[in-house]
């Protein structure tokens, strides 16, 4: 089936390139793919202008993804053991979730000032929300059939978390880690573009005050990848670690 | 293994003015007793007459009842064991856990090494002459197979009662009557057993008694008893005259109600 993929991408390269050859685009505003590709290149591998706000971007997304990720799902399972926290704290995590977290960086802009903290903050917080939820979820759904077999040989506490809930919440847990790096890839790029952060977003808003159209493109075709590879590689890892998934 | 207090011969159940109730529904049980022997017996009803439910509470899974159930001459004990077959092995086998670690997963909550737990494993299925692929997850194996690994985890810890939810319901005629007098015969085997079936032929096999249940709430209508002894319990019987009288007996019983 790889091979149709290839279908759809020669498809946007040929509408993209007819568009860009004929005279009716201004070059200025569609510059051609060959262009875009000798920039980005040059901006990796020759004058290497794009390296250092590669690696501010994905400094700030892995930092904020991976804290955001871990405590999330370390709340979200004794939020999911325990009732009671979950019910206390259903009502507040259902209003954030339904913000759009970009709304937050300007608050986190006033609270703590301009720099890469505020981001931070705010992108490991809309990270947070999703994985909490689904650790919650996972735990508290987790089959009660399963803790039957526990009980049946006077299971201890400890040995059912890590046999029984910790596996069986896993699915969810990798659920909730993969929709909140896709969520990171978002709020990390937007709250770049809005405090003018020196990472891809901040670039990006840089390029297009200038008419820079081959930098804007070529940002956009780098974000967009490294959001692909990123969620193939959870898929990669997901289906070694939660393999009884789907079957 | 760790036998700290552990006795290893089978356990007589008495169940003593059993009530119980689902919310918004009508009785299961009410005001129920029921004197099961140290011997092997087959629950025979209904779809819905509480079988599953009896075997939940009297293994100590459903707590929420009224009434007693006395293991011999006290209340629940910890030191026996329990083992108990599941119906529906979708439900109740781990599917992260290969067939392997799902059949010792008793004795790993009991601290007993993996190398030992291999061995008692591998014994089992030399003894009901089963060639399984134990590093294979339970989504890679079929029903049967699957129902098989649960009775197996079911009596890899020698229980002292093992309950059998129907435990074969996924398994050709010729397999689940293999399977029962391996059952029977199988080393070390000094537990008590109370069986959920549908077929008479099972009851007849296996059980020394045969208690049918039926209304609501559910009520013992009769009770059979097999004149087998265990070392008569052989392939040979199910062609026997004796094994056809005793069915014939049994169902005429059973006709009665029907």
């Amino acid at each position: 089936m790889r091979k149709y993929s290839f279908v759809g991408l020669t498809f946007l390269i040929s509408v993209w390139s007819i568009l860009s050859y004929g005279s009716k685009v201004d070059r200025l505003l569609l510059p051609q793919p060959q262009d875009v590709l000798i920039y980005l290149f040059n901006g990796f591998f020759i004058k290497g202008f794009f390296i250092t706000p590669l690696a501010e971007t994905l400094k700030l997304i892995l930092a904020s993804f991976i804290f955001g990720s871990i405590v999330g799902i370390i709340c979200g399972m004794i939020a999911g053991y325990y009732e009671k926290i979950y019910k206390s704290f259903e009502l507040i995590l259902d209003f954030f979730r339904s913000l759009p977290s970009l709304l937050l960086i300007p608050l986190s802009i006033l609270l703590f000032g301009i720099g890469q903290f505020s981001s931070f903050f705010v992108i490991s917080w809309s990270v947070f929300v999703y994985s909490f939820i689904n650790a919650a979820y996972g735990v508290r759904y987790s089959k009660t059939s399963y803790f039957d077999i526990g009980k049946l040989y006077n299971i201890s506490k400890l040995q059912e978390f890590m046999w029984i809930i910790l596996p069986s919440t896993l699915p969810s847990i990798f659920a909730g880690v993969k929709m909140g790096f896709s969520i990171a890839l978002i709020v990390t790029i937007g709250s770049e573009m809005l405090s003018g952060h020196q990472g891809l977003g901040g670039r990006v808003v840089d390029a297009y005050m200038v008419y820079n159209t081959k930098e804007v493109f070529s940002i956009i075709v780098t974000v967009g990848s490294l959001g692909y590879l990123g969620s193939k590689l959870f898929d990669l890892i997901e289906s070694k670690v939660v393999h009884w998934r789907g079957n | 293994m760790h036998m700290n207090n552990y006795v290893n011969r089978p356990i007589a159940i008495k169940v003593l003015n059993l009530t119980k109730k689902f919310t918004n529904e009508d009785y299961v049980f009410r005001n129920f007793s029921l004197k099961l022997t140290k011997k092997n017996t087959a629950l025979f009803g209904p779809n819905g007459c509480g079988k599953t439910t009896l075997l939940r509470i009297m293994s100590g899974l459903d707590k929420s009842f009224t009434g007693q159930v006395i293991y011999e001459n006290s209340s629940y004990q910890k030191k026996l064991r329990i083992g108990y077959a599941f119906q529906d092995p979708s439900k109740f086998l781990f599917p992260w856990m290969s067939a392997f670690e799902n059949i010792v997963f008793p004795l790993k909550i009991r601290g007993v090494s993996k190398k030992e737990s291999f061995g008692l494993a591998r014994n089992l299925l030399n003894q009901f002459k089963l060639d399984f692929p134990l590093q294979s997850y339970p989504y890679q194996l079929s029903s049967g197979q699957c129902q098989i690994l649960v009775v197996l985890r079911s009596i890899i810890d020698s229980p002292n009662i093992l309950f059998l939810d129907e435990p074969f319901s996924n398994l050709d005629y010729l397999n689940k009557t293999k399977f029962l007098f391996d059952l029977i015969h199988r080393e070390n085997n000094n537990s008590s057993i109370v069986f959920v079936s549908h077929t008479i032929d099972e009851g007849v096999i296996f059980a020394d008694e045969l208690v049918l249940l039926g209304g609501r709430p559910a009520r013992v209508i009769d009770k059979i008893q097999i004149p087998f002894k265990k070392e008569e319990r052989k392939p040979e019987i199910l062609i026997s005259k004796r094994f056809m009288d005793i069915k014939q007996n049994a169902l005429k019983v059973f006709k009665k109600y029907i």
